[in-house]
Protein backbone atom coordinates (compact mmCIF):
# COMPACT_ATOMS: atom_id res chain seq x y z
CA UNK A 1 0.00 0.00 0.00
CA UNK A 2 1.14 3.63 -0.83
CA UNK A 3 2.90 5.73 1.70
CA UNK A 4 -0.07 7.89 3.43
CA UNK A 5 -2.91 5.30 2.17
CA UNK A 6 -4.87 3.54 4.13
CA UNK A 7 -7.46 0.37 4.32
CA UNK A 8 -10.92 1.86 4.92
CA UNK A 9 -14.32 -0.31 5.55
CA UNK A 10 -17.15 2.58 5.02
CA UNK A 11 -20.39 1.05 6.95
CA UNK A 12 -23.66 2.44 5.69
CA UNK A 13 -27.17 1.94 7.59
CA UNK A 14 -29.08 1.50 4.49
CA UNK A 15 -29.06 1.81 0.86
CA UNK A 16 -28.09 5.52 -0.11
CA UNK A 17 -24.68 4.90 1.24
CA UNK A 18 -22.05 7.06 1.18
CA UNK A 19 -20.61 7.10 -2.25
CA UNK A 20 -19.83 10.55 -1.80
CA UNK A 21 -17.71 10.06 1.17
CA UNK A 22 -16.36 7.03 -0.61
CA UNK A 23 -14.94 8.60 -4.01
CA UNK A 24 -13.48 11.36 -2.36
CA UNK A 25 -11.19 8.91 0.07
CA UNK A 26 -10.32 7.08 -3.50
CA UNK A 27 -9.06 9.60 -4.71
CA UNK A 28 -6.96 10.39 -2.15
CA UNK A 29 -5.69 7.07 -2.60
CA UNK A 30 -6.86 4.98 0.07
CA UNK A 31 -8.59 1.57 -0.63
CA UNK A 32 -11.99 1.53 0.30
CA UNK A 33 -14.41 -1.32 1.00
CA UNK A 34 -17.93 -0.28 1.43
CA UNK A 35 -20.50 -2.42 3.27
CA UNK A 36 -24.22 -2.06 4.51
CA UNK A 37 -24.63 -2.88 8.31
CA UNK A 38 -25.47 -6.22 9.47
CA UNK A 39 -23.37 -9.81 10.09
CA UNK A 40 -21.17 -9.06 6.62
CA UNK A 41 -19.26 -6.20 8.70
CA UNK A 42 -18.17 -8.60 11.76
CA UNK A 43 -17.35 -11.28 9.43
CA UNK A 44 -15.25 -8.64 7.54
CA UNK A 45 -13.40 -6.77 10.39
CA UNK A 46 -12.26 -10.67 11.81
CA UNK A 47 -10.60 -11.81 8.08
CA UNK A 48 -9.45 -8.38 7.48
CA UNK A 49 -7.44 -5.36 8.73
CA UNK A 50 -8.53 -1.60 8.27
CA UNK A 51 -6.88 1.15 9.71
CA UNK A 52 -10.19 3.58 9.91
CA UNK A 53 -13.93 2.39 10.09
CA UNK A 54 -16.22 4.99 8.73
CA UNK A 55 -19.63 4.69 10.10
CA UNK A 56 -22.49 6.42 8.34
CA UNK A 57 -24.80 7.02 12.58
CA UNK A 58 -28.13 7.82 12.31
CA UNK A 59 -28.38 9.71 15.34
CA UNK A 60 -31.51 10.98 14.67
CA UNK A 61 -33.38 7.75 15.31
CA UNK A 62 -32.84 4.92 18.23
CA UNK A 63 -29.46 4.20 17.86
CA UNK A 64 -29.51 0.75 16.37
CA UNK A 65 -28.38 -2.51 18.32
CA UNK A 66 -26.25 -3.30 15.43
CA UNK A 67 -24.67 0.20 15.69
CA UNK A 68 -23.74 0.71 18.98
CA UNK A 69 -22.17 -2.95 18.63
CA UNK A 70 -20.31 -2.18 15.62
CA UNK A 71 -18.86 0.68 17.27
CA UNK A 72 -17.58 -1.40 20.33
CA UNK A 73 -16.02 -3.75 18.05
CA UNK A 74 -14.28 -0.90 16.01
CA UNK A 75 -13.33 0.69 18.95
CA UNK A 76 -12.29 -2.72 20.82
CA UNK A 77 -9.94 -3.43 17.85
CA UNK A 78 -6.24 -2.58 18.36
CA UNK A 79 -5.02 -0.61 15.11
CA UNK A 80 -8.39 0.43 14.17
CA UNK A 81 -9.39 3.68 14.58
CA UNK A 82 -13.42 5.21 14.27
CA UNK A 83 -15.14 8.12 11.95
CA UNK A 84 -18.61 8.41 12.35
CA UNK A 85 -20.77 10.39 9.77
CA UNK A 86 -23.97 12.27 11.09
CA UNK A 87 -26.46 13.63 9.32
CA UNK A 88 -29.69 15.29 11.05
CA UNK A 89 -33.09 14.96 9.62
CA UNK A 90 -35.37 17.30 7.78
CA UNK A 91 -32.19 19.50 7.14
CA UNK A 92 -31.94 20.19 10.63
CA UNK A 93 -28.89 20.29 12.21
CA UNK A 94 -27.95 16.58 13.72
CA UNK A 95 -28.51 16.10 17.59
CA UNK A 96 -24.60 15.71 18.88
CA UNK A 97 -25.80 14.76 23.05
CA UNK A 98 -26.06 11.03 22.33
CA UNK A 99 -22.61 10.95 20.53
CA UNK A 100 -20.44 12.27 23.56
CA UNK A 101 -23.02 10.60 26.00
CA UNK A 102 -23.26 7.71 24.79
CA UNK A 103 -20.29 6.73 22.21
CA UNK A 104 -18.08 9.39 23.58
CA UNK A 105 -17.18 9.78 19.84
CA UNK A 106 -13.76 11.59 19.23
CA UNK A 107 -14.15 11.75 15.58
CA UNK A 108 -16.99 12.70 13.90
CA UNK A 109 -18.10 14.36 10.94
CA UNK A 110 -21.44 16.16 9.29
CA UNK A 111 -22.78 15.03 6.03
CA UNK A 112 -25.48 17.29 4.29
CA UNK A 113 -29.38 15.88 3.74
CA UNK A 114 -28.47 14.93 0.28
CA UNK A 115 -25.46 12.96 1.09
CA UNK A 116 -22.55 15.68 0.68
CA UNK A 117 -19.46 16.06 2.88
CA UNK A 118 -16.56 18.98 3.12
CA UNK A 119 -14.19 16.58 1.01
CA UNK A 120 -11.41 18.92 3.06
CA UNK A 121 -12.68 18.47 6.58
CA UNK A 122 -13.09 14.82 5.42
CA UNK A 123 -9.57 13.97 3.78
CA UNK A 124 -8.03 16.29 6.76
CA UNK A 125 -9.50 14.01 9.38
CA UNK A 126 -8.50 10.79 7.57
CA UNK A 127 -4.70 12.17 7.29
CA UNK A 128 -4.86 12.94 10.68
CA UNK A 129 -6.03 9.73 12.19
CA UNK A 130 -3.43 8.34 9.94
CA UNK A 131 -0.22 10.41 10.25
CA UNK A 132 -0.70 11.84 13.91
CA UNK A 133 0.65 14.72 12.68
CA UNK A 134 -2.33 16.91 13.83
CA UNK A 135 -1.81 20.35 14.48
CA UNK A 136 -2.28 23.71 11.96
CA UNK A 137 -4.94 25.48 10.99
CA UNK A 138 -3.90 26.13 6.79
CA UNK A 139 -5.01 22.46 5.95
CA UNK A 140 -8.92 23.22 6.50
CA UNK A 141 -8.80 26.49 3.98
CA UNK A 142 -8.03 27.17 0.78
CA UNK A 143 -4.15 28.65 0.57
CA UNK A 144 -5.54 32.44 -0.30
CA UNK A 145 -6.80 32.52 2.93
CA UNK A 146 -6.64 35.90 4.59
CA UNK A 147 -5.25 35.87 8.17
CA UNK A 148 -4.83 37.73 11.41
CA UNK A 149 -2.39 36.87 13.98
CA UNK A 150 -1.72 37.89 17.50
CA UNK A 151 0.74 36.38 20.32
CA UNK A 152 -1.35 37.11 23.33
CA UNK A 153 0.15 36.79 26.80
CA UNK A 154 -1.87 39.24 29.22
CA UNK A 155 -5.80 39.66 30.22
CA UNK A 156 -5.50 43.44 29.25
CA UNK A 157 -4.84 42.53 26.02
CA UNK A 158 -8.21 40.84 25.98
CA UNK A 159 -10.22 44.00 24.83
CA UNK A 160 -8.60 44.61 21.81
CA UNK A 161 -8.29 41.28 20.73
CA UNK A 162 -12.04 41.25 20.50
CA UNK A 163 -12.38 44.31 18.71
CA UNK A 164 -9.46 42.70 16.16
CA UNK A 165 -11.92 39.63 15.94
CA UNK A 166 -15.29 41.12 15.22
CA UNK A 167 -14.21 43.92 12.62
CA UNK A 168 -12.10 40.62 10.81
CA UNK A 169 -15.55 38.40 10.89
CA UNK A 170 -17.24 41.37 9.43
CA UNK A 171 -14.57 41.52 6.28
CA UNK A 172 -16.57 38.04 5.53
CA UNK A 173 -19.67 39.94 5.32
CA UNK A 174 -21.57 37.82 7.31
CA UNK A 175 -24.79 38.03 9.62
CA UNK A 176 -23.60 40.09 12.53
CA UNK A 177 -24.88 37.29 14.70
CA UNK A 178 -22.23 35.15 12.92
CA UNK A 179 -19.72 37.85 13.80
CA UNK A 180 -20.70 38.12 17.25
CA UNK A 181 -20.58 34.05 17.90
CA UNK A 182 -17.15 34.39 16.28
CA UNK A 183 -15.92 37.17 18.68
CA UNK A 184 -17.48 34.95 21.36
CA UNK A 185 -15.69 31.94 20.60
CA UNK A 186 -12.48 34.05 19.99
CA UNK A 187 -12.93 35.40 23.48
CA UNK A 188 -14.44 31.88 25.26
CA UNK A 189 -10.06 30.85 23.72
CA UNK A 190 -8.02 33.44 25.04
CA UNK A 191 -10.01 33.22 28.32
CA UNK A 192 -8.65 29.15 28.40
CA UNK A 193 -5.09 29.91 27.03
CA UNK A 194 -4.78 32.55 29.77
CA UNK A 195 -6.54 31.51 33.01
CA UNK A 196 -7.29 27.66 32.35
CA UNK A 197 -4.23 26.18 30.13
CA UNK A 198 -1.17 27.23 32.47
CA UNK A 199 0.63 24.80 34.65
CA UNK A 200 3.14 24.71 36.79
CA UNK A 201 5.93 21.46 36.24
CA UNK A 202 3.94 19.37 38.16
CA UNK A 203 0.54 20.25 36.20
CA UNK A 204 -1.02 21.95 39.09
CA UNK A 205 -3.05 24.70 37.16
CA UNK A 206 -1.71 28.41 37.93
CA UNK A 207 -4.81 30.63 37.58
CA UNK A 208 -8.03 28.38 36.93
CA UNK A 209 -8.99 29.28 40.86
CA UNK A 210 -8.61 32.81 39.43
CA UNK A 211 -12.02 35.07 38.60
CA UNK A 212 -11.74 36.00 34.68
CA UNK A 213 -11.35 39.54 36.21
CA UNK A 214 -8.21 39.29 37.96
CA UNK A 215 -5.53 40.34 35.88
CA UNK A 216 -2.97 37.69 34.66
CA UNK A 217 -0.15 37.67 32.48
CA UNK A 218 2.20 35.28 31.23
CA UNK A 219 5.50 34.99 30.35
CA UNK A 220 6.87 35.15 26.95
CA UNK A 221 7.73 31.32 26.29
CA UNK A 222 3.52 30.28 27.33
CA UNK A 223 1.96 33.06 25.50
CA UNK A 224 -0.91 31.75 23.13
CA UNK A 225 -0.97 31.91 19.50
CA UNK A 226 -4.26 33.41 18.38
CA UNK A 227 -4.70 33.24 14.06
CA UNK A 228 -8.21 34.16 12.29
CA UNK A 229 -8.35 33.17 8.85
CA UNK A 230 -11.27 33.31 6.29
CA UNK A 231 -11.25 31.50 2.37
CA UNK A 232 -13.71 33.22 1.08
CA UNK A 233 -16.12 30.64 2.51
CA UNK A 234 -14.99 29.87 6.18
CA UNK A 235 -14.19 31.72 9.11
CA UNK A 236 -11.09 30.27 11.30
CA UNK A 237 -10.45 30.43 14.90
CA UNK A 238 -6.97 28.99 16.02
CA UNK A 239 -5.82 29.18 19.11
CA UNK A 240 -2.59 27.39 20.52
CA UNK A 241 -0.57 27.13 23.87
CA UNK A 242 2.31 25.29 25.10
CA UNK A 243 0.85 23.88 27.70
CA UNK A 244 -0.98 20.78 26.81
CA UNK A 245 -3.00 20.50 29.98
CA UNK A 246 -6.55 19.72 28.68
CA UNK A 247 -7.24 15.79 28.72
CA UNK A 248 -8.47 14.24 26.38
CA UNK A 249 -11.41 12.43 29.43
CA UNK A 250 -12.06 16.09 30.09
CA UNK A 251 -13.21 17.65 27.05
CA UNK A 252 -15.50 14.75 26.81
CA UNK A 253 -16.92 14.83 30.15
CA UNK A 254 -17.61 18.14 30.14
CA UNK A 255 -19.02 17.88 26.64
CA UNK A 256 -21.40 15.54 27.83
CA UNK A 257 -21.97 16.95 31.05
CA UNK A 258 -23.05 20.48 28.99
CA UNK A 259 -25.58 18.99 27.08
CA UNK A 260 -27.00 17.00 29.34
CA UNK A 261 -28.54 20.83 30.88
CA UNK A 262 -28.96 19.41 33.87
CA UNK A 263 -28.65 21.79 37.18
CA UNK A 264 -24.70 20.55 36.95
CA UNK A 265 -24.59 22.08 33.64
CA UNK A 266 -23.06 25.24 34.84
CA UNK A 267 -20.42 25.19 37.88
CA UNK A 268 -19.96 27.75 39.82
CA UNK A 269 -15.92 28.40 39.65
CA UNK A 270 -15.89 25.82 36.95
CA UNK A 271 -12.16 25.28 36.61
CA UNK A 272 -11.26 23.61 33.35
CA UNK A 273 -12.98 23.10 30.43
CA UNK A 274 -16.02 23.41 31.16
CA UNK A 275 -19.23 25.52 29.54
CA UNK A 276 -16.78 27.77 27.71
CA UNK A 277 -15.83 24.96 25.72
CA UNK A 278 -19.59 23.85 25.42
CA UNK A 279 -20.24 27.45 23.97
CA UNK A 280 -17.44 27.32 21.61
CA UNK A 281 -18.80 23.96 20.23
CA UNK A 282 -22.52 25.44 19.05
CA UNK A 283 -20.91 28.20 17.80
CA UNK A 284 -18.92 26.83 15.29
CA UNK A 285 -19.03 24.05 12.89
CA UNK A 286 -16.47 22.25 13.39
CA UNK A 287 -14.91 22.17 16.44
CA UNK A 288 -10.81 20.32 16.47
CA UNK A 289 -8.70 19.69 19.27
CA UNK A 290 -5.14 18.72 19.19
CA UNK A 291 -3.52 17.62 21.78
CA UNK A 292 -0.02 16.63 23.33
CA UNK A 293 -0.31 16.61 26.70
CA UNK A 294 1.81 18.61 29.00
CA UNK A 295 3.39 20.22 25.85
CA UNK A 296 1.27 21.69 23.31
CA UNK A 297 -2.94 22.50 22.53
CA UNK A 298 -4.72 23.77 19.28
CA UNK A 299 -8.01 24.63 19.12
CA UNK A 300 -9.74 25.26 16.20
CA UNK A 301 -12.71 26.40 15.49
CA UNK A 302 -14.71 26.83 11.77
CA UNK A 303 -17.60 28.65 10.93
CA UNK A 304 -19.24 27.91 7.02
CA UNK A 305 -20.63 31.18 6.95
CA UNK A 306 -23.20 30.81 4.64
CA UNK A 307 -26.14 32.83 3.05
CA UNK A 308 -27.92 33.32 6.33
CA UNK A 309 -28.07 32.80 9.64
CA UNK A 310 -30.82 30.17 9.69
CA UNK A 311 -28.00 28.06 7.07
CA UNK A 312 -26.01 28.65 10.21
CA UNK A 313 -27.91 27.48 12.73
CA UNK A 314 -28.69 24.22 10.28
CA UNK A 315 -25.88 22.47 9.42
CA UNK A 316 -24.74 20.08 11.20
CA UNK A 317 -21.89 20.13 14.07
CA UNK A 318 -18.25 18.49 13.41
CA UNK A 319 -16.16 17.10 15.92
CA UNK A 320 -12.32 15.88 16.30
CA UNK A 321 -10.13 14.98 18.86
CA UNK A 322 -6.58 14.57 18.35
CA UNK A 323 -4.13 13.08 20.56
CA UNK A 324 -0.81 13.81 18.44
CA UNK A 325 3.20 13.28 18.65
CA UNK A 326 5.01 16.35 19.91
CA UNK A 327 5.05 18.73 16.98
CA UNK B 1 -21.47 45.93 30.64
CA UNK B 2 -23.26 48.87 32.21
CA UNK B 3 -26.64 49.71 33.48
CA UNK B 4 -28.73 52.23 33.63
CA UNK B 5 -31.33 52.46 36.16
CA UNK B 6 -34.08 54.38 36.33
CA UNK B 7 -37.17 53.76 39.24
CA UNK B 8 -40.30 53.10 37.74
CA UNK B 9 -43.36 52.92 40.21
CA UNK B 10 -41.13 50.96 43.03
CA UNK B 11 -39.94 48.58 40.32
CA UNK B 12 -36.21 48.88 38.26
CA UNK B 13 -36.64 50.03 35.16
CA UNK B 14 -33.17 49.05 33.90
CA UNK B 15 -31.45 49.20 30.05
CA UNK B 16 -28.30 46.62 30.21
CA UNK B 17 -25.69 47.17 27.19
CA UNK B 18 -22.37 45.82 26.51
CA UNK B 19 -20.65 42.25 26.86
CA UNK B 20 -21.92 40.26 30.00
CA UNK B 21 -18.57 38.72 30.64
CA UNK B 22 -16.49 38.17 34.08
CA UNK B 23 -16.84 41.75 34.92
CA UNK B 24 -20.91 42.22 34.68
CA UNK B 25 -22.10 43.85 38.00
CA UNK B 26 -25.97 43.05 38.91
CA UNK B 27 -25.58 44.42 42.16
CA UNK B 28 -27.64 47.72 41.65
CA UNK B 29 -30.61 45.33 41.14
CA UNK B 30 -30.62 43.20 44.03
CA UNK B 31 -30.02 46.23 46.58
CA UNK B 32 -34.03 44.96 48.05
CA UNK B 33 -36.04 48.07 46.95
CA UNK B 34 -37.45 46.61 44.04
CA UNK B 35 -40.89 44.65 43.66
CA UNK B 36 -40.17 44.52 39.84
CA UNK B 37 -36.97 44.46 37.34
CA UNK B 38 -37.97 44.84 33.79
CA UNK B 39 -34.41 44.87 31.99
CA UNK B 40 -34.02 45.82 28.68
CA UNK B 41 -31.20 43.39 27.09
CA UNK B 42 -31.35 45.04 23.29
CA UNK B 43 -27.80 46.34 24.37
CA UNK B 44 -26.16 43.45 24.63
CA UNK B 45 -23.25 42.25 22.48
CA UNK B 46 -22.24 39.03 23.91
CA UNK B 47 -22.38 36.71 26.62
CA UNK B 48 -19.41 35.05 27.60
CA UNK B 49 -19.18 31.53 29.74
CA UNK B 50 -17.87 33.69 33.18
CA UNK B 51 -20.96 35.82 31.85
CA UNK B 52 -23.17 32.87 31.69
CA UNK B 53 -22.23 32.75 35.38
CA UNK B 54 -22.28 35.86 36.83
CA UNK B 55 -26.19 35.92 34.83
CA UNK B 56 -27.33 33.36 36.60
CA UNK B 57 -25.70 33.94 39.86
CA UNK B 58 -27.82 37.20 39.44
CA UNK B 59 -31.34 35.85 38.81
CA UNK B 60 -30.72 33.10 41.53
CA UNK B 61 -30.23 36.14 43.98
CA UNK B 62 -33.26 37.69 43.07
CA UNK B 63 -35.50 37.85 46.38
CA UNK B 64 -38.37 35.80 46.23
CA UNK B 65 -41.41 37.38 44.99
CA UNK B 66 -39.73 40.16 42.70
CA UNK B 67 -41.14 39.40 39.35
CA UNK B 68 -38.18 39.61 36.60
CA UNK B 69 -39.12 40.47 32.94
CA UNK B 70 -36.43 40.22 30.16
CA UNK B 71 -38.17 43.00 27.51
CA UNK B 72 -36.18 43.20 23.78
CA UNK B 73 -34.11 40.42 23.97
CA UNK B 74 -31.51 39.89 21.48
CA UNK B 75 -30.81 37.16 19.54
CA UNK B 76 -27.22 36.92 21.07
CA UNK B 77 -29.41 36.60 24.56
CA UNK B 78 -32.06 34.17 23.02
CA UNK B 79 -29.25 31.89 21.31
CA UNK B 80 -27.57 31.53 25.00
CA UNK B 81 -31.24 30.63 26.20
CA UNK B 82 -31.47 27.32 24.13
CA UNK B 83 -28.14 26.10 24.84
CA UNK B 84 -28.18 26.88 28.91
CA UNK B 85 -31.40 25.49 30.32
CA UNK B 86 -31.23 27.11 33.55
CA UNK B 87 -30.20 30.44 31.63
CA UNK B 88 -33.78 32.01 32.50
CA UNK B 89 -33.88 31.04 36.04
CA UNK B 90 -37.57 32.34 37.37
CA UNK B 91 -37.22 35.30 34.91
CA UNK B 92 -39.27 35.57 32.42
CA UNK B 93 -39.18 37.16 28.24
CA UNK B 94 -41.72 39.53 27.54
CA UNK B 95 -40.35 40.87 24.39
CA UNK B 96 -37.55 39.55 21.87
CA UNK B 97 -35.51 40.30 18.40
CA UNK B 98 -36.36 37.96 15.44
CA UNK B 99 -34.17 38.15 12.59
CA UNK B 100 -35.40 37.91 9.31
CA UNK B 101 -33.89 37.74 5.59
CA UNK B 102 -35.14 39.50 2.81
CA UNK B 103 -34.91 36.52 0.19
CA UNK B 104 -34.70 39.08 -2.82
CA UNK B 105 -32.44 41.86 -1.74
CA UNK B 106 -30.83 40.02 1.24
CA UNK B 107 -31.72 42.35 3.24
CA UNK B 108 -31.69 41.08 7.05
CA UNK B 109 -33.50 42.73 9.64
CA UNK B 110 -33.87 42.21 13.58
CA UNK B 111 -37.95 42.39 14.09
CA UNK B 112 -39.49 42.92 17.92
CA UNK B 113 -41.97 40.89 18.94
CA UNK B 114 -44.45 40.06 21.86
CA UNK B 115 -43.03 37.10 23.49
CA UNK B 116 -46.54 36.51 24.98
CA UNK B 117 -48.50 36.19 21.04
CA UNK B 118 -45.53 33.46 19.45
CA UNK B 119 -45.84 30.54 18.62
CA UNK B 120 -44.65 28.56 15.29
CA UNK B 121 -48.10 29.62 13.49
CA UNK B 122 -48.32 33.30 14.05
CA UNK B 123 -44.94 34.52 13.60
CA UNK B 124 -45.57 38.24 12.63
CA UNK B 125 -45.26 38.95 8.59
CA UNK B 126 -42.44 41.52 7.82
CA UNK B 127 -41.78 43.52 4.47
CA UNK B 128 -38.48 44.28 3.34
CA UNK B 129 -37.89 48.14 3.83
CA UNK B 130 -35.33 48.18 0.71
CA UNK B 131 -37.24 46.49 -1.97
CA UNK B 132 -41.13 45.45 -0.35
CA UNK B 133 -40.76 42.11 -0.81
CA UNK B 134 -42.06 39.22 1.89
CA UNK B 135 -39.39 38.42 4.70
CA UNK B 136 -38.36 35.34 6.02
CA UNK B 137 -37.35 33.98 9.12
CA UNK B 138 -33.71 33.51 9.35
CA UNK B 139 -33.66 31.43 12.68
CA UNK B 140 -34.34 27.73 13.55
CA UNK B 141 -37.95 27.65 14.63
CA UNK B 142 -37.46 24.84 16.91
CA UNK B 143 -34.30 26.16 18.58
CA UNK B 144 -34.96 29.84 18.50
CA UNK B 145 -38.11 29.70 20.23
CA UNK B 146 -37.21 26.47 22.43
CA UNK B 147 -37.88 29.18 25.66
CA UNK B 148 -41.54 28.85 24.91
CA UNK B 149 -41.70 25.14 26.06
CA UNK B 150 -40.59 26.18 29.48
Amino acid sequence: MARGSARVLMVSAEDRGMEAAGHILQAAGHHVTELQIGAEVFKWLRMHHAEIVVVDLHVDEQAAAAQTELLAVVRQTAGTDLLVLIRGRDGGPAPTRGLFQNHRLTHFLAVGGDGTIDPIALTVTVAKILTRDIFGSERYLAASASEWTARVRSSGERAAVGDAAWAFALQSKCHPEIARAFTTAVDELVNNALYNAPADRAGKPRFSHLSRSTPVTLSEAEEMLLRLSYDGRRLCISASDPFGSLRPAQVLDCLSRCFTGGEDQVQQGDAGAGIGLYIIFNFVHHLIINLVPEQRTEVIGIIDVGRSYRDYMRRSRSFNLFVGRAP
Amino acid sequence: MKVELADHDGGAQARISGPIDADAEFGALLDGRWRELRLDLSGITMITSPGVRRWMRFVAEVPAGVAVRLERCPPVFINQVSLISNLLGSAQIESLFIPFLCPACEAIRDVLAPARELDASALPEVTCEACHARMELDVLEEQYFSFLKE
